[in-house]
């Protein structure tokens, strides 16, 4: 029993390393994940707001709600 | 043009031409028939310049203009100039992905859906939320690529098309044309659920075939859309002042097409039950929205006979006027030159039609003249027919 117990963890060790090699050759061979970051604007409104402090003259901001709302209008339905 | 009206300053005619439109849809008989034009791209071939060069640059379009109201005393245009945001999309790089698009000779619009019928109500939940998070990402493709730099140029060409839109304000005062109707009391125009489904969310095709199979998810996006876009315009119209807003010629302006599409019983619960409180709300203010009913309207006419005379007025496309007028002697008509008579006929048939027009259904009030459907093509109209209808509608006077 106790030999059949030996056999039957070195085989699943033996898998085991194999599985493990196989992995890590995989992991080699493979390129490297891309790791893009989010769009830090692709959120409404925080991100949008974000995007248009960045594209509007500072003198436009204050009707910066109502024009980034029919900026989005217009691209959306243009 | 009549030479009263001639030795008018601008603003003195912009106030006399909204009178004479005023007292058309309030069923008195104006001094004459005021002329109301559906010209949209037409203008830029009689100004001799194809619609590729006009779209994309704002001097032109502006010349084109200019030069159509030196020709055609018209007393409202529709357009006058400023539909026209391809530079802005442009600029973004939209190309293919724009649904609006021209050539030489067409500027078109490809039916679209960017909302499917089961996200509906998460659009209606905060519409620029959707088309910032969803709409626009599904729309193009490298939408989360473009450059601060690229966006930098979308604001030039957005901030420019705000300016040019000033600009043909100022050109169209010049010429005293009067305003056709304000905003929606809130913002932008006025709208129902069921045509922002068929016009942008669904499209026409994915509409029709909603109407059959999700009826109940439909029914709750126009609920919604009620609730939130127009009840607060009801609000806003009850509250304010009597009366008509005499900067305008209309208190409103409606645009009706899904009617086309919707059987009785979808009408009745998709449309009327919304559509009905706000013309009540006009009426009850004695105020006169105008509508266009592109298509028709003639199926679902019974449903405005009970309006008063003088709050209503519906500018027709393919229904016949004389047809509109017996079934609804309520309503205004706005309309009665077809693109048939004027591209093909000569000035003076034109001319015969027009006096019969007015005649038959304008000598007491209730008429208004214009073309039925927007003149958008090269051979829509011909520039001597056009002008002969205006020669001879701007100085027909009316007997009172």
């Amino acid at each position: 029993m106790a030999d059949e117990i030996k056999t039957e963890v070195a085989e699943t060790a033996q898998v085991t390393e194999e599985k493990t090699v196989a992995a890590e050759t995989a992991a080699e061979e493979a390129p490297a994940a891309e790791t893009k970051p989010a769009w830090p604007y692709a959120s409404y409104p925080e991100g949008y707001n974000k995007l248009l402090n960045k594209i509007m003259p500072f003198w436009a901001r204050p009707m910066k709600k109502m024009m980034g709302d029919l900026l989005i209008r217009v691209l959306v339905d243009g | 043009m009549r030479e009263v009206e001639k030795n008018m300053k601008p603003k003195e005619l912009k106030a006399y031409r909204t009178q004479l439109f005023r007292d058309a849809e309030q069923w008195k008989t104006p001094d004459r028939i005021p002329h109301y034009g559906n010209i949209v791209t037409w203008k830029i071939f009689d100004a001799g310049y194809t619609i590729d060069q006009a779209m994309t640059n704002f001097d032109v379009m502006k010349e084109t203009v200019e030069k159509f109201l030196e020709k055609y005393p018209i007393d409202v245009l529709i357009d006058i100039g400023i539909r026209n945001q391809f530079g802005v999309t442009e600029a973004f790089g939209m190309g293919e992905n724009g649904y609006y698009y021209y050539d030489k000779e067409v500027v078109g619009i490809n039916d679209h859906d960017y909302c499917p019928v089961d996200r509906l109500m998460e659009y209606i939940d905060n519409k620029y939320k959707y088309a910032w998070e969803v709409a626009l990402p599904e729309k193009i493709p490298d939408f989360y690529d473009k450059s601060i730099d690229t966006w930098k140029n979308v604001w030039k060409a957005y901030w420019d098309y705000i300016m040019f839109i000033f600009k043909m304000n100022k050109v169209t005062g010049a010429y005293g044309l009067a305003n056709g109707a304000p905003n929606n009391p809130m913002k932008g125009t006025i709208n129902f659920g069921i045509e922002e489904a068929e016009s942008n969310l669904l499209g026409i095709k994915k509409l029709s075939i909603a109407c059959r199979r999700n009826f109940d998810q439909l029914k709750e996006f126009c609920d919604a859309w009620n609730e939130k876009e127009t009840k607060p315009i009801i609000e806003k119209i009850m509250a304010g002042e009597d009366g008509p807003d005499m900067k305008y010629c209309f208190d409103a302006s409606l645009i009706m097409l899904s009617q086309n599409i919707l059987n009785p019983k979808q009408f009745d619960e998709l449309y009327w039950c919304y559509l009905e409180p706000l013309l009540k709300a006009y009426e009850a203010k004695g105020k006169c929205p105008r509508i266009f009913t592109e298509g028709k309207i003639d199926m679902y006419a019974d449903h405005f006979a009970d309006f008063k005379k003088g709050s209503l007025a519906f500018h027709l496309e393919n229904d016949d006027p004389w047809a509109i007028r017996e079934k609804l002697p309520n309503v205004c008509i706005i309309g009665g030159l077809t693109t048939q008579l004027l591209g093909t006929a000569t000035p003076e048939e034109c001319v015969d039609y027009t006096k019969k027009l007015i005649d038959e259904l304008g000598s007491e009030g209730g008429f208004i003249l214009s073309e039925d459907k927007m003149l958008w093509y090269r051979n829509d109209c011909k520039s001597e027919n056009l002008k002969a209808v205006c020669e001879f509608v701007s100085t027909y006077e009316l007997k009172k």
